[in-house]
Formats: C-alpha cells, structure tokens, sequence
C-alpha cells in the first residue's frame, strides 16, 4: 500500500512539474498594442493565421522560435498543443490549399524582441523570465 | 650582486624567457580579437535583423519570391502499381506523375490570391472496372497527359467570421474533397469516393464564402458556394457545409450538401465527415450519397491509422466503398450503357516520413466487386493491388 502511495505521489509531482514547466512562456507584443492578456484559443487562432488582424484591425504579425528552442517546444506543448511534426503537415496543408504559409521563424530573444518592437501589430513568444526593454510589453497566457 | 648566468643553461633561460614574455603579451593580442568578435556577431545579428524587417515588411506591390507576400510552393508524386486477378492479368506501370504548383499572393492582410496548377503524365488504368462490354480489357493505357487549373481565387476577409472567394477551388464537401493534395493522402490516390462518377460536383465556381467562430473552446464554421454542374453547365449548382470541431480538433464533424441540374432534371448530394485526431491515432471517415431520381450511388470509408517510431512511421488499415449505379465512364473507353459496380476495397499498408515533407508509401488493397453485376458474362472483376508512391511537398 506504502508503495502505491508513493508512486501515486511521484507520479502527481511528475505531471505538476511538467505541467509547470509547460506554462513558463509569454506572450510579447508591440508597446502601443492595447490588450492586457490573451487566451490560449486566441494565440493558436493567431499562429495558425485563422486571424490575421488585432480587434482594432492592425495587421498581425507572428513570428515563430527557432526550430531547436526550448522556447519553441515549450510552446508547441502547452499552447499548440500539437508536435512539430503536426504543425508541419498543418503548414503542408494550407499552404497547398489556401496559401498560408508558417510564421516566419526568429532566433534570440534579442532579435524577436527587436521584430516585435518595431511592428505595431507585432506577437511572439518568450520564456516567462523574459525582461522586456522598450518597445514591447508582456502579455500572461490565461487559460488551461 | 652580479647576475651570472651558466653558459650550459642559457637555451633553458631563454625558453622560460619567452614563454613569460608570451604570457605578458597574450592578453594585449586576444583582447582586440575578442572585440572584433564581438563587434562581428553585431553586425551579424543587425543584419538578419534587416533580413527579416525587410521579409515582414508590409509592400504596397508584390515582389517575386523569398518574400512573405508572395509564396511559392507545391508537390510531387509518384506511382507505381502492380495489378493481377483472376481474368485480369499481372502487370505494372509507372501510373502517375504529377506536379501541382502553388502561387500565393497577399496584397493585404485582408486580400490575397490563391492559384494551383496541376500537370502530369500518366498510364492510368483502362477499363478499370473490367466491363465485359468495353472494347478493351483492364489494362494500363499508352500515355496520358494532362494539365489543369485546380484553384485560382481572389479573397478577401472581413475576419474570420466572414471570408469571401471569387474564382474557382475544392469543393468544400466533406474531408478529402477539399484536401485533395496527393501528398496528404496516406494511401495512393486517396478514398474511392475521388474516383466514383456522378457524386459531386469537384470544384467550386463563382462565389465561396466561409466563417468559422469560437463556441468556448471548440470551434464551428459555414461554406456557402456556386458551381457549374459537370453534366448541365448552363445553371449553377448551390452548396453548403456546415462543421464543428472540438478543442485542438480532436473531434472534427462536418455535413455538406450540394444542389443542381442535370440534363434530365436535377440532383441533391449529401455527406458527413468524421475525424478522430487523438495524436498519434487518428480515424478518417466519410458518406456521400448522390440522389437522383431513382438512382443513388454513394461511397463511405473509414481509416484508421496510427504514428509510430518518432512520427516517422504510419501504419494504416481502410475499408472502402462504393455503390455506383450511375456509373458509365471507364477511362478512355466510351461506354454508352450504363456499368454499375458495387466495389468494396480494403487493404492495409505503410508510410514512411523521413522528413515532414516527404512521404514513400506502400499498400495493398483488394478490390471486392459484390451484387449481381460481380461478374459479368463469365468477366471476374475482382483483382489486387499493390502500390509504391511517393511524394514531396515544397
């Protein structure tokens, strides 16, 4: 019985700490966007260019994570909640039937940030101990 | 005290000399380098920077490639295939070859142009449903060539509630319809209801408006469109879908429907489609009935499939039919009687993705004709088959 307790335990500690792990990411956006937060459905609407405006109609731009970030797979896992695999046959798919090609994707968080900055309708993600300089503020994912 | 210096030792003194003299130095030689190292990653970063402003940049006009605002893409695939049977004989050809080319344009993030072309050659089977009455038996023909605009739009998007299309595209009726990419199938040449005369008509033409909304988190969406009837192009045809998908499409359910004219009178076509997605399982699943007058031809399948060895690997099992009671084309071969079939296939076979883009793909299907016209004055139509494909997205 000890020892069930005891993998039942882990077991709860190993999802909580993955589960932890998968939340540490935020969303950037340019400094004169007005929104405060952002849901999960709304950043995936926005990757997979099912929108492609701001409410206010600013033009969206998302730029993705290199292929190999932590940043990425993080992201893939707690808001896509899809692999990368997937994501490439979804891209496969549009791009052969409606045109809609992958966001580009940008490497340090220097550079994303710098992108993000400089187009009013700018979004990428970063990890949650991100500390944004000028021209970008940080939007907390809510949501599951 | 006089500094006395062994002659015997002055190749040692002179080794440790210079190597401490070197030490003092070394520092004042690697900091420049280091600096200009520095100074080089800059410049580096500042430039792809540059790159991708320049690549995001919104235009006013459309520049030629490796630009967002327009995209160039497309596929190609492969075939080969072996049939045999009991009154078909054993042979193999090279049965396809197509290329589809893709351009988009975006002139706004509300306005773009979407276009495919598809062309290719062939040795597609003659006589396919082996009809005693054709001049032929079933057999791969000479050559084929062919070239075909499959979408051409101009859209524009008041949001996501309301986009609308004026051209030409997929019909929005059920899955494989309007994802009729080869690439994307996991067996060669997709599901029997692609190849099954007089159900729907398989392009739109004219108006295609769509929306999709959130409900919580799933999400439902409308197709409305026109199009030209294959056999009575003087009238437009009218067709709807309506879909629901549940969060990160697990559960994707759609009905689709389709009005209009034939020669005689005029035609309603009904489907639904079912997909399961539960990462790495997945089922595929459809029905589509043509109902005209007394006749009424319809195709259903179903597909399950699994990923396995890192994604790499799909295994797949389908069962597949189709009831086609009006149907009368057979390949190159004029038929002017009618050549109903029933046509059960169901087989099993592998995908192997070595990259996202790219798929090899090897099956084996059995094609079960049942019902009366199984066999026709002594003609077997049963026959297997195996394929080998494959195919590259770009």
């Amino acid at each position: 019985m000890k020892t069930l307790t005891k993998t039942v335990v882990l077991l709860t500690g190993l999802c909580l700490a993955t589960g932890a792990l998968a939340q540490k990411l935020a969303v950037i956006v340019n400094v004169s966007n007005p929104a405060s937060s952002i849901t999960k459905e709304q950043v995936q609407d926005f990757y997979y260019r099912k929108v492609r405006q701001w409410p206010d109609g600013t033009a969206l731009r998302f730029f993705d994570r290199g292929e190999d970030s932590p940043e990425r797979s993080d992201f893939l896992k707690s808001v896509m909640k899809k692999t990368a695999r997937q994501l490439d046959q979804y891209w496969i798919s549009q791009k052969l039937v409606s045109g809609a090609s992958a966001p580009t994707p940008v490497g340090p968080d220097r550079l994303v940030e710098s992108l993000v900055s400089r187009f009013p309708g700018g979004m990428s993600y970063v990890s949650e101990s991100f500390v944004p300089s000028k021209g970008v503020k940080v939007l907390k994912i809510t949501g599951d | 005290m006089p500094l006395r210096i062994d002659a015997s030792r002055l190749p040692a003194f002179f080794l440790v000399s210079s190597f401490l003299l070197g030490s003092l130095w070394a520092p004042a030689r690697a900091e420049p380098t280091l600096e200009s190292l520095g100074r080089r990653i800059e410049e580096l970063e500042k430039q792809q920077e540059l790159h991708l402003s320049e690549a995001s940049e919104p235009k006013s006009q459309v520049h030629a490639f490796l630009n967002d605002n327009l995209t160039l893409g497309g596929f190609y695939e492969t075939g080969f295939l072996v049939i045999d049977g009991d009154d078909t004989k054993l042979q193999a050809a090279n049965n396809s070859n197509t290329l589809g080319l893709n351009i988009a344009a975006e002139f706004s993030s509300n306005i773009r142009f979407v276009s495919q072309i598809w062309v290719g050659f062939s040795h597609p089977l003659q006589n396919e449903h082996n009809d005693p009455t054709a001049t032929t038996e079933r057999g791969f023909e000479r050559f084929n060539f062919g070239a075909l605009l499959t979408q051409g739009y101009l859209e524009y998007s008041l949001g996501r509630a309301f986009v609308v299309q004026a051209g030409t595209g997929y019909v929005p009726f059920g899955y494989a319809l309007q994802q009729r990419e080869l690439v994307q199938f996991v067996r060669q040449a997709g599901p029997q209801l692609l190849r099954t005369n007089n159900l729907v008509s398989p392009l739109w033409s004219g108006i295609h408006v769509h929306g999709s909304f959130d409900q919580g988190k799933n999400d439902w969406g409308y197709n409305f469109y026109t199009f030209t009837p294959v056999f009575y192009p003087k009238q437009p045809g009218v067709g709807g879908r309506l879909w629901w998908s549940s969060a990160d499409e697990e559960v994707t359910l759609g009905l689709s429907s389709q009005l209009g004219k034939t020669e005689l009178g005029s035609y309603e076509a009904v489907g639904t489609d079912l997909r399961l997605d539960f990462h790495p399982f997945s089922i595929k699943a459809e029905y589509i009935r043509h109902l005209e007058d007394d006749e009424d031809p319809w195709s259903a399948y179903l597909e399950p499939s699994v990923f396995i060895y890192q994604e790499e690997l799909l295994l797949y099992v389908f069962g597949d039919y189709a009831n086609s009671s009006m149907n009368r084309a057979a390949s190159a071969v004029t038929l002017t009687e009618l050549d109903p079939y029933r046509q059960l296939e169901y087989g099993a076979g592998l995908n192997w993705l070595p990259t996202s883009f790219t798929r090899f793909r090897f099956g084996f299907t059995y094609h079960d004709y049942l019902g009366k016209t199984a066999v026709q004055e002594g003609l077997d139509r049963d026959y297997f088959s195996f394929d080998l494909s494959a195919g590259v997205a770009f």
